[in-house]
C-alpha cells in the first residue's frame, strides 16, 4: 500500500480517480488546489503525487517545481494528469520533474497501471 | 365661481417628472439583474447539491454496476454529471458511462432539440448530445450539413472529439460547396479523430475537387499515415499546385526514401515548388 496524494480541482475527475487508488488498495489524500496540495505534500510526504496542471491559486507545473525542489520529496514520483496535450507541455512537464504524463480524456485503469508501474520502481 | 384652471408644467417640474421616472425604471432593472442573479446562485447551488448526492452513483456505473433507483431530479442531475465525466474520460470507463446514458434514454430528448428551429437550441443539445455522439454517427453526419455555420463548426468539432474516423470523408468534403465549414475546423477534427488508415479518407484522396484533395494528402501526411504514401505520390502528378504542394509536405512528414522516384519524376512549374521539392528530395537522400 502506497499513500497517493490527488491535486485535482475538478471534482468528477478527483472522485475517479480516487475510487481507482482506493480499490487499488493505497492511502489516498485530496487536495483542489496548488496551494493547498503543497502543504498537503509537506504534511503526508506521499509516495505518488497526481497532479493536474490547471488549477487555482498555485498551477501544477509550479507544484512539480517545488516539490522537486525539496530534499523531502527526493522519493516521491510525480505523475502529471492533464488536458494539456500539446508536446511542447509535456516538454515542459518532464522537464520539471513529473515522472509520468497522462492527458486528459483518460482512462483510469490506465492511470492506476502508470501509477502501480511508477511506485514500483 | 370661477373654475381652477390645472397648473400648467413648469420646465423643473417637468425635469423632476423625467426624473423620478427614470430613477424609478433604473431601480426596477438593477431589481430584476439581482434578483436574477440570484436565482442562479440558487439553482446553481441547488445543482451542485444534487451532484455531490450522486456522484458516488458514478463510481457504481463506471465499475460496470447498476446504481440504485433515484428520484426523477436526482436521476436527471446524474445524467448531466454522467454526460459531464465521459467526456473527461476514454476506454471502458466511457463506454460504461455512456451505455449507462443510453440506458436511460439520455439521448431521445437531445435529438429532438437538435431538430429546433433556433441554432441556438440546436448547438446546445448538440454539446450535450457529444458525450454520446460515437454511437449516433448519422445524426453527427447530419449536424454537419446544418444551416448554421456555428452549429456546423460544433458537429465537426463533436466529431473529431468523439474520434469518429468513419465521418473523415464527410468532414473533408465539407470544405467546399454549400454549408462549408472553415478548413481549420475541419483539419483540427480529422487530426483528434486520428483515423488510422488511409482507407478511413474513402476517396477524398482522390476527389475531383482540388481543395479537398489537397488537404485529404496534408492531413494523411500529419497523421503519419505510412499506408498513404502511394495517394500521396499520385498526387504529384495533379495539375493543381495546391495539390502537388500538399503531396510534397505529406511525403516530407512520412520521410520515405521510396518516394524518392517519383519526386523527381515530378514536372513542377514554379520556382517555390521547384525549392521545396529539391529540399524535401536533399533530405530523403542525405537521410
Amino acid at each position: 500500500m502506497a499513500v497517493v496524494l490527488i491535486v485535482e480541482d475538478d471534482e468528477d475527475v478527483r472522485a475517479l480517480v480516487v475510487h481507482r487508488m482506493k480499490q487499488a488498495g493505497h492511502e489516498v489524500h485530496t487536495e483542489h488546489d496548488g496551494e493547498a496540495g503543497l502543504g498537503a505534500a509537506r504534511a503526508s510526504i506521499p509516495d505518488l503525487v497526481i497532479l493536474d496542471w490547471m488549477m487555482p491559486r498555485r498551477n501544477g507545473l509550479e507544484v512539480c517545481f517545488e516539490l522537486r525542489a525539496d530534499p523531502l520529496f527526493a522519493a516521491t514520483r510525480i505523475l502529471m494528469l492533464t488536458a494539456k496535450a500539446q508536446e511542447q507541455d509535456i516538454e515542459r512537464a518532464l522537464a520539471a520533474g513529473a515522472d509520468d504524463y497522462v492527458v486528459k480524456p483518460f482512462s483510469s485503469r490506465e492511470l492506476l497501471a502508470r501509477a502501480n508501474a511508477l511506485l514500483s520502481r | 365661481m370661477i373654475p381652477s384652471i390645472p397648473a400648467i408644467p413648469t420646465i423643473p417640474g417637468l425635469a423632476m417628472a423625467l426624473l423620478l421616472t427614470t430613477a424609478t425604471v433604473c431601480g426596477l432593472l438593477a431589481l430584476i439583474v439581482v434578483a436574477e442573479r440570484i436565482i442562479r446562485t440558487a439553482l446553481a447551488h441547488r445543482e451542485e447539491k444534487r451532484r455531490d448526492r450522486v456522484r458516488p452513483h458514478i463510481l457504481t456505473i463506471v465499475d460496470g454496476d447498476t446504481p440504485a433507483t433515484l428520484p426523477r431530479r436526482d436521476r436527471a442531475a446524474l445524467s448531466r454529471l454522467v454526460a459531464d465525466t465521459a467526456s473527461q474520460v476514454r476506454g471502458e470507463d466511457r463506454e460504461a458511462l455512456t451505455q449507462w446514458l443510453i440506458g436511460q434514454q439520455f439521448h431521445r430528448a437531445h435529438l429532438r432539440r437538435m431538430k429546433s428551429p433556433f441554432a441556438l437550441t440546436r448547438a446546445r443539445a448538440l454539446d450535450r448530445f457529444a458525450p454520446i455522439a460515437e454511437h449516433a454517427p448519422r445524426s453527427i453526419e447530419r449536424m454537419l450539413g446544418d444551416r448554421d455555420l456555428r452549429v456546423r463548426s460544433l458537429a465537426a468539432q463533436v466529431a473529431g472529439r468523439s474520434g469518429m474516423a468513419a465521418l473523415v470523408p464527410e468532414l473533408l468534403r465539407r470544405t467546399e460547396g454549400t454549408r462549408v465549414i472553415p478548413a481549420r475546423i475541419i483539419s483540427m477534427a480529422v487530426l483528434r479523430a486520428a483515423p488510422s488508415s488511409i482507407a478511413e479518407f474513402g476517396d477524398t484522396v482522390t476527389d475531383s475537387n482540388h481543395r479537398v484533395r489537397a488537404l485529404a494528402l496534408d492531413l494523411a501526411g500529419q497523421l503519419n499515415l505510412v499506408d498513404a504514401r502511394r495517394a500521396i505520390e499520385a498526387g504529384l502528378d495533379s495539375p493543381s499546385a495546391d495539390v502537388r504542394m500538399a503531396s510534397v509536405r505529406s511525403i516530407q512528414r512520412l520521410g520515405s526514401p521510396l518516394s524518392l522516384a517519383a519526386l523527381k519524376r515530378m514536372e513542377t512549374q514554379s520556382p517555390e515548388e521547384l525549392f521545396h521539392t529539391e529540399v524535401v528530395i536533399h533530405e530523403l537522400t542525405v537521410g
